[in-house]
């Protein structure tokens, strides 16, 4: 077998991006399917977190091969000077989650049951706060359920992924104005809810 | 305490099982082959056209895998253990190893015997000793490594052997390995031959007329085994490499 020579011009720029060139008008990186790769291995152990997160461990494959796949196969119409890769994956990836909403359910249910993940670092400041914490699962995970889908999804970018207001703009489509309003609303619903039962708690 | 805080509490941060990342990594290729091989049952002229097409658009190239595997050692393991180790079964039947302290004592294994490396580092590169502090001191951009790596050769035909040495026969940091495999990807002479033995093979010349090809795991980023057609014969295929509190045994 001879082969085929690996080195082509064409995939320069599409690694500047990735090691975070800067350059006046971003290439788009997935461009080439060299690219792609690039941006698969960059961006999977996020992307597989979260969406273990929302649909469960055991779903989360599926779910995250198709958000791969459906970025491949729309990478034309990824526009790099709007949305960073990360922001457009995560945007993918909540679009298809949104497909599995009883699985969601689902899993909310069975975060409400099982205790902290004790590899999650951070909040051991305070006992009081682990045990209000803890005493809130099930009411957090049944107020997080019962929140619209959509208000639920901007709200998970923001708490989950760390995600702008202006790349869950771009990622989901929605105008910026409209990020806001989803999040202020579930903030809104759940605050509502922990301010009462913290009351309680520490009462 | 405020809901964001109680949010992230709620759902924890489950990570990938180790082959995670290459099941899936497998599962969007063969999707994407799929995909290709759906054009084909299109009338003949326009399958021409089509194949050609797509084939250019989403074939895993050569570079793509040697991308993939960049990504994956980039994020790979930082040194967690004692000792830097290898072990390889050489021409099927012969089990050789290596242990390296990070402060330079290095034990070798072969023919079942554990030897005390003594008067010389445990790695070298084209015939000059390397330690483990040069190692680790590496450029991690693949341009200054390249750079890096020509300057230390007598030959210029050893570049990609050199390259490649940094990915399994050398206890490179993540990044350093990324950095190997992403100047790989840009050297023309290294080619990609496709699928084999459950992994990706590339080979490439040595100077003395050698073809040596290397089959690597992009979803793992280790070599996986090493084979040499030409004038000396081998094969080398790896069973055990990375760091460990387990000394030589």
């Amino acid at each position: 077998m001879t082969g085929e020579t690996i080195a082509t011009p064409a995939a320069w720029t599409a690694r500047a991006h990735v090691h975070g060139g800067t350059r006046s008008s971003p290439p788009n990186v997935l461009d080439d399917a060299d690219g792609f790769a690039a941006v698969f291995g960059a961006h999977f152990g996020e992307i597989h977190t979260y969406v273990a997160q929302r649909l469960g461990p055991d779903h989360a494959e599926d779910v995250v091969a198709e958000t791969f796949l459906t970025a491949f196969r729309k990478r034309a119409r990824y526009d790099p000077a709007r949305a960073n890769v990360r922001a457009w994956l995560y945007g993918i990836a909540t679009n298809l989650i949104g497909k599995h909403r009883r699985l969601e359910a689902r899993t909310l249910r069975a975060l409400g049951r099982c205790a902290p993940d004790p590899e999650y670092p951070g909040h051991e400041d305070s006992v009081a706060r682990r045990v209000s914490a803890q005493s809130l699962r099930p009411e957090l995970a049944a107020a997080l359920a019962e929140l619209d889908r959509r208000d639920r999804d901007v709200l998970l970018l923001v708490a989950l992924a760390g995600l702008s207001h202006d790349e869950i703009a771009t990622a989901l489509g929605i105008p910026y104005g409209t990020v806001g309003s989803r999040l202020n609303r579930a903030r809104k619903k759940l605050r509502a809810l922990l301010g009462e039962i913290e009351v309680f708690v520490r009462g | 305490m405020d809901e964001m805080e109680h949010i992230k509490d709620l759902y924890g941060r489950p990570r990938p099982d180790p082959d995670a990342q290459a099941r899936v990594w497998r599962r969007v290729m063969a999707a994407r082959r799929r995909r290709r091989l759906s054009w084909l049952v299109l009338p003949a002229v326009a399958t021409a056209l089509a194949a050609a097409f797509v084939i250019h658009q989403s074939a895993p190239s050569g570079r793509s895998v040697l991308l993939a595997a960049a990504g994956t050692a980039a994020s790979g393991h930082v040194p967690d253990g004692t000792y830097w180790h290898i072990k390889k079964v050489r021409d099927g039947s012969q089990v050789v190893g290596l242990w390296a302290a990070r402060d330079g004592r290095a034990w070798t294994l072969e023919q079942g015997r554990i030897t005390q490396v003594k008067g010389r580092s445990a790695f070298s590169m084209a015939g000059r000793d390397l330690t483990f502090q040069q190692i680790e001191s590496l450029p991690t951009d693949p341009d200054a490594l390249r750079e890096r790596v020509a300057g230390m050769l007598p030959s210029k035909g050893l570049l990609a052997d050199a390259l490649s040495g940094l990915l399994w026969t050398k206890p490179s940091p993540p990044a350093v390995r990324a950095a190997a495999y992403r100047a790989l990807a840009d050297l023309p002479e290294v080619r990609y031959l496709g699928e084999r033995d459950r992994g990706e093979a590339f080979s490439y010349a040595l100077p003395d007329g050698t073809q040596r090809t290397l089959v690597i795991d992009p979803a793992t980023s280790q070599v996986l085994s090493r084979t040499d057609d030409g004038p000396s014969p081998g094969t080398e295929r790896v069973i055990e490499a990375g760091w460990t509190d387990r000394g030589p045994r």
